[in-house]
């Protein structure tokens, strides 16, 4: 089922026919789509269907290296990601990745959420209200202070999703992060992105489990190699 | 093989508070055993005790009705076999299949009849075409086939699969789920999952669930 | 008050500087009363750092014993007939090694004294750039998780019913072969991970950035710095004019 364009909504991200492949290897061809405020979008697909490679186009981290080419258009808000800067792209699009250990720099809970804003030279005292809205949002308060490094998998991806929470990016893109993650906490996962969708935002989901996507408001299905552009 | 924990306990250091506290559970020689709990509630650590890689601070763990105190995790490991979350940790070799024959070539047992046995097992699990293939550039879901079929080339009885599904898509997770339900009907499974879907599909589970260092039975 | 991390940056930079340059015990003695001095400066707990670092004392202990026995020269101490067994330049070799050990020890302990990355603030203040403070940070950030991933592969290889402890020298060695390409890959994929992280978390989105931690040098941090400085120019300057400064 393809993603719908509906022009007049607020739309936050458009993609209009973009292609992927790696060499000779065509991961996706003529895929368009758009998001609304609000929105949630469902990406499921075998592995290697192209959800994650999707994931990181739309972020904008699929860079020129040897083999890789990437064509078509990502407008958030009407810009072309391609001609952002990097803070620009930061505040535009947030994505997390489903391992948290790869994505937790910083010793402290405070000090990795303190690390993007600091990095986009946000003024300390706004950063700090940041943190404590992003704690607040995810529901972890009470680890604040605590070491990354001794945290459980579920805390950590919730610390790795409010570290991107205080970038204040209007898209978040969440590739299958709550493979890892116990029962209550993948709950309150869904929660903080719906949260975050009915405040003004829009999210990309990426998902195996069914019930992650049944907070979806629409869903995509990609195929390896599937050419998009005789759906509408 | 009848795993019998009685008054199992456990800290990783004596000033922290125990992760297990006097667990007492029976896993029997055939079904699913489903384990739930938060992260970071012990559910790996139960399975590196029963497993040998870690050694109770009090209690016993006991297999077929002997303690298993002076089994050594090689010993166990004939007997229980254990899947990594991340199967990329259990994979060694150069290709396929030497990742199933090279425990057998260094201990000098690698007969005739074990080759037949490997070659079984690749075609078992969807691995034929495969041999020559680097193991660790195959597919989540080929990966992990491999690791369950490295395992069962040991004949073990009883399979301990730690968050099986995490990076399974839904295909791959529905041969996983046929699998366990087939190996269960002669042999016993401890499956540790927070995966909903996984749980739904499983035939005739006892659940349980470890929390504050405790087993409850749902 | 607790010294600003440019202050313990400094005294590490300093007492590691004469722990390395400094011949003979009696100039030794002296920097290593220097050293505990900067250690009760910075707070640090004498017994819980030893009680950590026993094993580690103890290698250096072994060491110096072994030093002591086998450098030879000076008075002899004790013999067995003709054989040397402990000379006085033996025993003030070991007794070199093991100041020197314990200085170096000591920097250790101060730059362990810091919270979160009290260190790597410390090193941008004094212009440092962000990559490669960082580059260190995030080092020993992922140490631990490097060390935990090839503990599990041991694990599994143990939990393929293989006893390492049974295996001749040659299939050991080949069993290690096996752990290394799986290892060099996990380390890279991982890498590949984290610059994909740092790139969506706005690394390097500006030539400067802000900093949450606000760090300001009190008096007293001026005082020990200065001190510090003062006394490791008088030091070096009379070692060198008594000729006990190691030239390298």
């Amino acid at each position: 089922m393809q993603a719908s364009d509906r022009g007049g909504c607020g739309v936050k991200l458009r993609v209009k026919q973009i292609s992927l492949s790696y060499g000779d290897t065509a991961i996706f061809q003529n895929l368009s789509l758009s998001l609304c405020e609000g929105e949630i979008l469902g990406i499921k697909g075998d592995n290697g269907s192209g959800k994650s490679s999707l994931c990181l186009c739309l972020s904008g981290l699929i860079g020129e290296e040897d083999g890789v080419r990437l064509c078509g258009e990502i407008l958030y808000d009407g810009k072309p990601l391609q001609k952002m800067s990097i803070a620009e792209r930061c505040t535009a699009v947030g994505i997390v990745f489903q391992n948290p250990d790869s994505q937790l720099f910083s010793p402290t809970v405070t000090e990795e959420l303190a690390f993007g804003p600091e990095n986009l030279c946000i003024p300390r005292q706004e950063i700090a209200a940041r943190i404590e809205e992003a704690l607040r949002l995810c529901g972890i308060e009470h680890l604040k202070n605590a070491k990354t490094h001794l945290l459980s998998g579920g805390e950590k991806q919730l610390v790795a999703i409010a570290s991107v929470l205080t970038m204040h990016p209007k898209i978040l893109i969440a590739d299958e992060i709550t493979a890892r993650v116990d029962i209550e906490k993948k709950e309150r996962i869904r929660n903080i992105l719906k949260s975050f969708a009915s405040n003004g935002g829009a999210v990309v989901l990426v998902s195996h489990n069914s019930r992650d996507l049944a907070v979806a408001t629409k869903t995509l299905e990609l195929e390896r190699g599937k050419d998009y552009a005789d759906r509408t | 093989m009848l795993i019998e924990l009685e008054n199992l306990t456990f800290s990783y250091q004596k000033r922290l508070p125990p992760v297990l506290c006097g667990l007492n559970a029976v896993f029997e020689s055939r079904g699913i055993a489903l384990l739930t709990g938060a992260n970071g509630s012990g559910k790996t650590t139960l399975a590196n005790l029963i497993l040998g890689i870690l050694k109770p601070c009090a209690g016993s763990i006991k297999l077929d009705g002997k303690n298993a105190v002076k089994m050594s995790p090689g010993a166990r490991a004939n007997r229980i076999g254990y899947l990594f979350q991340n199967p990329d940790l259990q994979l060694f070799a150069p290709t396929v299949e030497e990742e199933l024959s090279f425990p057998f070539e260094l201990s000098k047992t690698l007969t005739e009849e074990k080759k037949a046995l490997l070659k079984e097992l690749i075609k078992k699990f969807g691995l034929s075409g495969m041999e020559t293939r680097f193991p660790l550039g195959l597919s989540g879901g080929e990966k992990q086939r491999l690791a369950l079929a490295a395992l069962l080339s040991k004949g073990v009885e009883y399979l301990i699969l730690d968050e099986p599904t995490s990076a399974l898509d839904a295909g791959s997770k529905e041969d996983l789920i046929h699998f366990i339900n087939d190996f269960s009907k002669n042999n016993g499974v401890l499956v540790m999952s927070h995966d909903e879907d996984l749980a739904d599909a499983l035939e005739d589970k006892r659940v349980l669930r470890l929390e504050g260092g405790r087993l409850y039975e749902a | 008050m607790k010294l600003d991390p440019r202050s313990r940056l400094l005294l590490i930079v300093l007492l590691t500087t004469l722990a390395v340059l400094s011949e003979d015990v009696g100039n030794l003695m002296i920097v290593a009363g220097a050293a505990i001095g900067a250690g009760i400066l910075c707070r640090i707990s004498f017994l819980d750092a030893a009680k950590r670092l026993k094993h580690f004392l103890s290698l250096i202990l072994f060491i110096a014993v072994v030093q002591s026995l086998t450098v030879k020269g000076g008075d002899i101490l004790v013999h067995i007939g003709k054989v040397q067994l402990l000379t006085s330049r033996g025993i003030g070799f070991a007794l070199e090694f093991v100041l020197r050990m314990s200085v170096i020890l000591m920097a250790g302990l101060i730059a362990s004294t810091a919270e979160g990355s009290e260190m790597t603030d410390g090193l941008l203040k004094l212009r440092m750039p962000y990559e490669l403070a960082f580059m260190s940070a995030i080092a020993l950030r992922y140490l631990p998780v490097f060390r935990d991933e090839f503990a599990n592969r041991i694990k599994a290889i143990a939990l393929r019913g293989i006893d390492i402890k049974k295996l001749s020298l040659w299939t050991k060695l080949k069993l290690y072969g096996y752990l290394i390409t799986p290892a060099i890959l996990g380390a890279m994929q991982k890498s590949e991970e984290l610059a994909r992280a740092l790139n969506a978390r706005g690394f390097r989105a500006f030539k400067k950035r802000t900093m949450l931690r606000e760090l300001k040098l009190s008096y007293k941090d001026w005082i020990v710095m200065i001190t510090a400085l003062v006394f490791t120019a008088v030091f070096l300057i009379r070692m060198y004019t008594c000729g006990a400064l190691l030239v390298l």
